[in-house]
């Protein structure tokens, strides 16, 4: 397509960041100012996809199968940004726009493979471009996808066609008596923005609150809401879409009186709002593509719904960031414990948390001390755990070893904003609490990713069954290989929240016959330590690859005061789990779990158990 | 690797420090360029530049970031 080239004599300018933009960055909230000169980086960065996208397609004209030509379709979108600039950018800027234009990319490459033909997803293109035109009243003719039935025309609505077609075409005209489909031997016209059976316009919404305006699009229909492959639309209810717009405006007010530096990011910032499924089980995401776009699950209170919205925002500011200056020299392989997640992170994700996370503290430090009785618990909780977390991981990430010195500027910053947080103080049982669920979800992330080093076990056990003691020294680092054994989340985890965020609840779940709560568990949050260890460690001859009872085993050493038991199971699991089992294998015996914990945790020295 | 005006200082990661200068970003300016002249345009750091993005997407291809759900649940 780009077949006459334009010799330009002067060189392209590079985007200058100043150096108070970066620092306000890092800081936290940015004022409105700076935030547009994000999304002017950000539109940079969206041009340049798109270029890239138009010369893969250009070497590949079969990509577009029945469409109209891709050429033609852009020139559809240039034609509308001479009649009407604004409307051409906020389409290319819609958040689906960015991870579609990314995932087709990547299609184009070969580098991921789709059940749904390549000229259906490329014809998000003819869909962007009819949409923008028909916004700014520019004519055209264009053969664009139908998609679950429907033509998607983003940021605009969703013609629904009168008969079903998996995938396939139809024609566009527009024209000043309106929008023109032809679908085979249906026809019809439409006058878009106006709601009929036909076309579902898409779903907006605003909130004013003190002066301040929140404006996003709901987006439950766009194939690419969710940031991922094609999704068929998902339209909320007129019930549930209120449901929604009424907890955004309380949201929205709790953000401008509350909170309003993030108020007036979110701003001018957010522009998209999905619902997520509950089957998702998240509460929120966002893609490094998608600037500006959020996927959110249904909140029980406002002040979640907020506190989601301020995290995901955070993730959008830096990977716009991240397109800017780096902050790492590579973003690493995915080996590092984030004690928010599950799975092994990146260097990259591991800052995306970290300053995300911050946030979520400086939010429920303000929310505890404003909140009713439950909401301050809530927010006491979330203060507390994330608090814990995000100083942990600052310790990790101080160590990255390819963190540039605006990485370490960009740490630092976050170490600063946490240790203001820090002042703060927590009640003790809520102290307890955290600290509890911390160390069980670092030790059963070891169990579940840690992979020992075999020659490491052989040399360890050999020195267990002499009766040497051995050195921290001599243990190797273990691999990191994600999900190499299995391991289920505890009762343990959800009784201590319950027994802080909800205690009525914790009485009941425990007098509740019928409730299957494992006896080391029950024993565990009614303060039972010394028979929690003790069922423990029955389980443990029982099944000697039992994580959780290993885990069980650590903090209610812990509880008791045995640091060097605790230190050898709950920072090394999997070593002395893997030390065990080579005992048996060679003697035939099993060791107490007990006495081999100590074992360890004596060679370790002080650690963080 | 690090833009224009960065140095490390002595003693550490603690006392890492960065110039309070403009930073000079790797990312092309093209937020003026029309669309129509977007297809056309032809200039050495713009083809480094699409190297750049290719390799990116490749490598992240717009990555996720999730937070997990907190609902309290029972295993």
């Amino acid at each position: 397509m780009p077949a006459g080239t334009d010799e330009r004599p002067n060189p392209l300018q590079r985007h200058t960041v100043t150096f108070d933009v970066f620092a306000q960055t890092c800081r936290g909230p940015m004022p409105a100012d700076s935030l547009s000169i994000v999304r002017a980086t950000q539109y940079s960065r969206r041009k340049l996809v798109f270029r890239t996208l138009l010369d893969l397609v250009s070497t590949t004209p079969a990509a577009a199968g029945p469409l109209s030509d891709p050429g033609d379709a852009w020139r559809v979108l240039a034609s509308s940004e001479e009649r009407d600039q604004s409307i051409a950018t906020e389409v290319l800027m819609y958040p689906t726009v960015g991870a579609w234009a990314t995932r087709i990319v990547r299609r184009l490459l070969g580098t991921i493979s789709e059940t749904v033909p390549l000229w259906t997803e490329l014809g998000y293109l003819h869909s962007l471009a009819a949409a923008a035109a028909i916004r700014s009243r520019v004519p055209f003719t264009l053969r664009v996808p139908v998609m679950h039935g429907a033509v998607n025309l983003p940021t605009l609505g969703q013609v629904r066609l009168p008969c079903r077609f998996p995938t396939g075409v139809v024609t566009l005209d527009h024209d000043r008596h309106g929008l023109h489909v032809r679908a085979g031997s249906n026809r019809f016209v439409l006058q878009p923005e106006e709601p009929t059976p036909l076309f579902l316009p898409a779903r907006s919404h605003i909130s004013v609150s003190r002066g301040s305006t929140l404006r996003l699009r709901f987006e439950d229909t766009d194939p690419y809401r969710e940031f991922s492959s094609p999704l068929p639309p998902d339209r909320l209810d007129d019930v549930a879409f209120g449901e929604w717009a009424k907890l955004l405006a309380e949201a929205w007010d709790l953000l401008t009186s509350s909170h309003p530096r993030y108020a007036v990011e979110l701003a001018n910032a957010l522009t998209m709002l999905t619902p997520a499924k509950a089957e998702r089980r998240i509460s929120a995401a966002s893609s490094s593509a998608a600037f500006g776009g959020m996927l959110v699950s249904a909140k029980t209170s406002a002040a979640l719904l907020a506190e989601a919205m301020v995290h995901e925002v955070q993730h959008s500011k830096l990977n716009a960031l991240l397109d800017l200056v780096p902050l790492l020299t590579e973003p690493g392989d995915e080996t590092l414990y984030a004690p928010w997640r599950d799975d092994p992170r990146s260097a990259t994700g591991l800052l995306h948390g970290i300053y995300a996370f911050t946030s979520t503290v400086e939010f429920n430090r303000v929310q505890r001390t404003r909140a009713d009785e439950e909401g301050g618990r809530a927010a006491d909780f979330l203060f507390a755990q994330r608090r814990a977390q995000v100083r942990e991981a600052i310790g990790i990430a101080r160590r990255l070893p390819g963190l540039t010195p605006l990485g370490h500027t960009f740490i630092e910053a976050s170490a600063e904003r946490l240790a203001v947080c820090e002042r703060d103080q927590v009640e003790p049982d809520l102290a307890e609490v955290i600290g509890w669920l911390n160390r069980e979800h670092r030790a059963t992330w070891k169990v579940r990713h840690h992979r020992v080093d075999p020659s490491c076990v052989d040399r360890l056990t050999r020195e267990f069954l002499r009766g040497s003691r051995a050195s921290r020294e001599e243990f190797s680092a273990p691999e990191v290989r994600a999900n190499h054994r299995k391991i289920d989340a505890s009762w343990r985890d959800y009784l201590l929240k319950l027994r802080i965020l909800d205690p009525a609840a914790f009485a009941r779940v425990l007098a509740d016959r019928d409730a299957a709560i494992p006896p080391v568990d029950r024993a565990f949050v009614e303060r039972n330590y010394l028979t929690a260890a003790v069922v423990c460690v029955d389980r443990i001859e029982r099944n000697p690859r039992d994580g959780l009872a290993w885990i069980g085993l650590g903090l209610s050493l812990r509880a008791q005061g045995d640091d060097e038991g605790a230190t050898g199971i709950l920072d090394f699991p999997e070593l002395t789990m893997a030390i065990h089992e080579q005992v048996h294998r060679e003697t035939g015996m099993a060791t107490d779990p007990v006495t081999l914990a100590g074992w360890v945790g004596r060679a370790a020295g002080p650690t963080t158990a | 690797m690090y833009p224009p005006g960065y140095t490390e200082g002595r003693g550490g990661r603690t006392e890492v420090s960065v110039n309070a200068m403009d930073l000079e970003s790797e990312l092309i300016d093209l937020s003026d360029v029309p669309l129509c002249d977007l297809v056309r345009l032809s200039a050495p750091e713009l083809t480094e530049a699409i190297h750049c993005v290719l390799t990116a997407i490749v490598r992240d291809g717009g990555d996720l970031q999730e937070q997990r759900d907190r609902t309290l649940r029972p295993r």
